[in-house]
């Protein structure tokens, strides 16, 4: 008998070894956490890479541009050039601090009581993940700056995601966009909600609200905003704009296209909210931040 | 052993540096898929035992780093590490240049079966990109042809192999 396992050890090892995805599977399955458990030393290690991976081909294609549009020229050409990308550089920096102000004003907003303020971070996007449309990006902020698995994501214009993994420095985010994606979304111009889902397509980024109710005056270019019931998500976010709505065939449902307010492949940073914000008061409280839900 | 953890490390490597590229890059050359390439290259030159291994550890890391559920990839893998292991018996050793074009039809059938296997156990539509199924594999053969290289040069410089292991092989790359 002995020398039977003996002699199948191998095949044994590899059965056993086999087993191991599904026992993995079947335990996430039961409690989502657990992917953060496995991953967070996979997404901190890849963070630090990706970071400074990023700072090298910023370097990189720095040095390209300068190479190619400034080495051939005449001496008085290349200072006045200098001169004038300073410039420009001085300008977009300008411009960038403009904008970014203007994002932070718009995203400092308070809760209904107003006493107290709710946490959030801000955070840059330091790699993409899916293919061709990203369906993932990771976040240079991680549990050690209280980021938690499924923490609200947002952009300037709106909702971005949600966080799917933690790491001490880095986290993961799965784009709204994404197909595995769901959220419960109301449409502002007539308070219909219905389930949110990702169906971007090979070249854009779109999403799907379904089970609208059918009496609803459901129109293109009506604004898509969460609903905060059974979400992490605090109410009265703009998601998207209806691109088109279908009537299924008995009239009862209505399902639409929405394309995202934020553009996702542009997205470089985004604010997460940091503790309980589905309580966090009604569209009323966040309309005024955000002005496009209000239309 | 250290077998594994080269091919694990090397993979990793690859994936974070292209998930950092991804930012740069057009959308369209954003369709790497990587768990192909590691089991071309390891059911060619790796004992099955190590294939498996190669499989549980590459497919946690591309499903922690492509954001699924930890154990799609790693199945997937060890799925086409035991119906793929035959198929050598048939191809025999590759050139560098076949193995990058055997990686190429593995990746394209590993990424309809991937599809095909989220479509099911998903429910609900998924993202299915045509143009993943051209350029993907396309792609594939070229970071793959690459990435056997820098592999088999870390392998060999690492005494992980004895060098007539390669001869074919690198016969095949001077071919």
């Amino acid at each position: 008998m002995w020398s039977l396992v003996e002699r199948a050890k191998k095949v044994i090892i590899a059965l056993v070894l086999s087993v191991i995805p599904l026992v993995l599977l079947y335990v996430q399955s039961k409690d989502t956490q657990i992917r953060s458990v496995l991953a967070w030393p996979i997404i901190e290690l890849a963070g630090i890479l990706e970071s400074s991976a990023l700072k090298i081909t910023g370097a990189v294609s720095d040095s390209l541009y300068k190479y190619f549009f400034i080495a051939n020229r005449t001496q008085e050409l290349l200072e006045l050039r200098a001169e004038v990308l300073e410039t420009r550089a001085l300008k977009v920096q300008i411009l960038d601090l403009i904008h970014e102000r203007a994002a932070i004003l718009e995203l400092n907003f308070k809760s209904p009581d107003s006493t107290q303020e709710h946490k959030r971070e801000y955070a840059r996007v330091v790699a993409r993940a899916g293919a061709p449309m990203a369906r993932m990006i990771r976040l240079d902020k991680g549990s050690r700056h209280g980021v938690r698995v499924k923490c609200p994501v947002l952009a300037n214009e709106g909702v971005v995601g949600q966080v799917l993994s933690v790491a001490p420095n880095f986290s993961d985010v799965l784009l709204i966009t994404d197909a595995s994606s769901a959220l419960e979304a109301k449409i502002v111009s007539s308070a219909a909600r219905g389930i949110l889902r990702g169906k971007s397509s090979a070249n854009e980024y779109l999403m799907e609200i379904r089970d609208v109710d059918g009496m609803s005056d459901v129109r293109t270019g009506d604004a898509v905003v969460t609903s905060g019931v059974n979400s992490y998500f605090p109410s009265g976010i703009p998601i998207g704009r209806i691109l088109e709505a279908s009537k299924s065939s008995d009239g009862l449902n209505i399902s639409a296209r929405i394309e995202p307010f934020v553009a996702m492949d542009r997205v470089s940073q985004v604010v997460v909210l940091l503790g309980d914000w589905s309580l966090a008061g009604g569209i009323e409280s966040f309309s005024a931040s955000w002005p496009l839900a209000a239309q | 052993m250290k077998r594994v953890m080269v091919v694990t490390i090397l993979a990793f490597f690859t994936s974070t540096l292209w998930q950092a590229l991804a930012i740069s890059l057009p959308y369209w050359l954003n369709v790497l898929c990587l768990p192909p390439l590691i089991l071309a290259f390891s059911l060619q030159f790796f004992k099955p035992l190590e294939t498996i291994g190669i499989s549980l550890l590459c497919g946690a890391l591309c499903d922690i780093l492509g954001g699924f559920a930890v154990g799609v990839n790693m199945s997937l893998m060890l799925v086409f590490a035991f119906v793929f292991g035959a198929s050598n018996l048939f191809v025999g050793r590759l050139s560098l240049r076949d193995l990058s074009i055997y990686a190429g039809g593995l990746s394209l059938i590993y990424r309809i079966i991937f599809y095909l296997a989220s479509l099911i156990a998903s429910v609900q539509k998924v993202n299915i990109f045509f143009l993943q199924l051209i350029i993907g594999p396309i792609l594939d053969i070229f970071v793959g042809f690459v990435f056997f290289m820098a592999l088999s040069k870390i392998l060999i410089a690492l005494k992980s192999f004895e060098r007539s292991d390669f001869a074919h092989y690198v016969s095949g790359i001077q071919a």
